[in-house]
């Protein structure tokens, strides 16, 4: 069985010049074996620094300010950078979003395959091998014994795509983060990935996936956390989220996103742009994009509350059978939360 | 997984039954480039030359014929004719060729290892490292190369190696920089942060991930850097602060060759032809290797 990941109060901030930004402020989330999370937002969300917080990969001028990640009891965020490298690759991998450029090309396949098996000392070089061939199997990549052979380069961009994923599934990890792992490749290739990243899902490894295609999230993910301006605004069970978003926000990236086949309807952009943290609005940090907004969501801070939901009904899963534990639903918005 | 349809699309290389690198991708382009090719053949050539010159060389380079001083060409005997010591211009043009490229290989070769410890200590590492290590490139770098030859061999005398030191010295910080400023470049690759996910350590990165790909642009620019210290070394051989005498050196074949330019032109035009074309042919050599490497607009 292996171990959940929890993380609680994360914030990670960044040091310029001047003053100290805080990139990631106050987030928790948990990721179950077999389960996956979907962290959405805009570009500038923090949602990938979160991530990388997580893996202690933070660039110099980044600092983890508090928090705990807990994996299978161990605090990640208080090991050893020597500590640290154990569990990266071998207890937590990683799937990066380009796949043209996250892989070494003056390596082959063999050896980024089975370089980190022999680092971690998981095994040695002939069973490694062996591992690496059955993994590009099962990516789908075909004639893997032949293709372990070959760069990079040498591949198509949607097997470069599988081979990436086969290199962070190799050891077998806990869990998963992907990091857009959707956005640079084809549609079709999108759905071969999405449908790996199930199948891992399906053998119990918990997922995290960092996106801003809400259509993709909901293809395998559980539950979703919505961030904006480094702070979690709504976090819950996807379909939920989705067939009834509480924050202004959540609604807002749902009305700008295009979907297949969906029927037609007007696609509404959100006002605006991000904040610059650096000048972070007073109260809810969305206020100035919001429609709704009116005079105290610029007084007051908005802390994460529990949403009831009243009157919600689950538009793709009315009449489903008993539903998990896990209905949860917190939004930080004072309007969502007084009127449901 | 079954569930993942196969692509039928594979890439021709694969196809053919070959796993090429990069490397010889470059190679199949070199070779696609006449001049450059030919070029490396004659330097192939040359570089065989001054191997073999105890071989090859009819005469000692100091042995002298005092019944042929100042011989012009086709004397019997003498081909190339001699010199006002009556020693053989064949055997000191081929001993003169071992000079210039011991010098200048040894001395990149030199440059080249300085600059790769120093340009990815200071890329990699960052920080203090980084500016105390630039530091020091920096004053080298503003510190004439020419006066730094002179200090040395005053102070080391007129050997091989103090003109190998002074031309090495000059070279290794153009090529630290470039080091450090195509480490600072790779490190920012995705595939630097995968392999740090992966759990690698800082020195696995340095050397198998960031180097490799980062010393195709100093390989061109070391091949620009051989000529340019064949050069170096004539040239301080020219104002006399090349190897001692006998020691052949073009560069004082041509100095001493400039003085009886009436009375035996060859003295001259010998050595500054052969050191033209070798300085032509290693240039040559140089532009192939750059644009083998010169991948713009092909898909990598």
């Amino acid at each position: 069985m292996s171990p959940s990941l929890e993380v609680e109060g994360l914030r990670t901030e960044f040091g310029l010049r001047d003053r100290v930004l805080r990139v990631v402020d106050d987030v928790s989330f948990t990721v179950e074996p077999g389960q996956a999370l979907a962290i959405v937002g805009e570009s500038g969300s923090g949602k990938s620094v979160a991530m990388r917080s997580v893996m202690r990969l933070l660039p110099k001028t980044g600092r983890i300010a508090g928090g705990q990640a807990r994996l299978g009891g161990t605090d990640l965020l208080a090991l050893s950078e020597r500590q640290m490298r154990k569990v990266r690759g071998r207890d937590i991998g990683m799937v990066f979003q380009n796949a043209m450029e996250a892989l070494n090309p003056t390596l082959t396949l063999e050896r980024q395959l089975t370089e980190h098996l022999k680092w971690h000392g998981i095994c040695d070089h002939a069973e490694a091998k062996r591992r690496a061939v059955e993994t590009l199997g099962d990516v789908g990549i075909p004639e893997p014994e032949k293709r372990i052979r070959t760069y990079p380069f040498q591949l198509s961009g949607g097997m470069r795509q599988r081979a990436m994923i086969a290199m962070a599934m190799v050891t077998q990890p806990s869990v998963l983060i992907a990091d857009e792992p959707t956005t640079a490749v084809d549609v079709t290739v999108q759905r071969q990935l999405l449908d790996l990243l199930a199948e891992l899902k399906a053998r119990g490894t918990g997922i995290i996936m960092i996106t801003h295609d809400l259509g993709v999230a909901r293809y395998f993910c559980d539950d979703a956390m919505v961030m904006y301006a480094g702070r979690v605004v709504e976090h819950g069970p996807i379909r939920r989220l989705l067939s009834r978003p509480a924050h202004p926000y959540t609604t807002g990236l749902f009305e700008s996103t295009l979907e297949v086949g969906a029927r037609q309807r007007a696609l509404l952009p959100i006002p605006g742009s991000p904040p610059d943290l650096a000048y972070r609005p007073t109260g809810c940090a969305f206020h100035p994009r919001c429609g709704r907004a009116e005079e105290r969501c610029g007084r007051e801070e908005q802390p994460l509350l529990p949403w009831p939901g009243h009157g919600e009904v689950d538009l793709l899963h009315a009449g489903a059978g008993p539903e998990r534990n896990a209905e949860r639903r917190e939004v930080a918005c004072w309007k969502a939360v007084e009127h449901g | 997984m079954a569930t993942i349809t196969e692509e039928p699309a594979a890439t021709a290389g694969v196809e053919a039954g070959e796993a090429r690198s990069h490397w010889s991708r470059a190679w199949a382009r070199f070779k696609a480039n006449r001049l450059a090719f030919v070029s490396l053949i004659f330097c192939g050539l040359l570089i065989v030359t001054a191997l073999a010159a105890p071989w090859i060389a009819p005469y000692h380079f100091s042995e002298t014929d005092p019944d042929a001083r100042l011989a012009p060409l086709g004397t019997e005997g003498h081909l190339l004719g001699t010199d006002l010591l009556g020693r053989d211009i064949f055997s000191r043009l081929i001993y003169g060729l071992r000079t210039a490229l011991f010098v200048a290989f040894g001395a990149e070769l030199a440059s080249l290892v300085v600059a790769i410890l120093i340009g990815l200590s200071a890329g990699y590492i960052g920080g203090r490292v980084d500016q105390g290590l630039m530091g020091i490139t920096d004053v080298m770098y503003a510190f004439p190369s020419y006066l730094f030859a002179i200090v040395l061999v005053t102070v080391m005398g007129r050997s091989l190696w103090a003109v190998m030191l002074a031309i090495g010295i000059s070279s290794w910080v153009t090529q630290a920089r470039l080091v450090r400023a195509q480490v600072l470049t790779v490190k920012e690759r995705e595939y630097v942060e995968a392999a740090r996910s992966m759990g690698a350590s800082g020195t696995t990165i340095s050397l198998r991930y960031i180097l490799p790909n980062a010393i195709g642009p100093l390989l061109v620019t070391t091949s620009f850097a051989i000529p340019a210290a064949i050069g170096a070394e004539a040239g301080l051989a020219l104002l006399g602060l090349g190897v001692q005498p006998p020691t052949p050196s073009w560069g004082s074949m041509i100095s001493e060759g400039t003085s009886y330019i009436l009375a035996a032109p060859h003295l001259l035009f010998l050595p500054a032809a052969l050191f033209a074309l070798t300085l032509l042919a290693f240039t040559w050599v140089g532009d192939g290797i750059r644009d083998a490497f010169d991948t713009s607009g092909e898909d990598r």
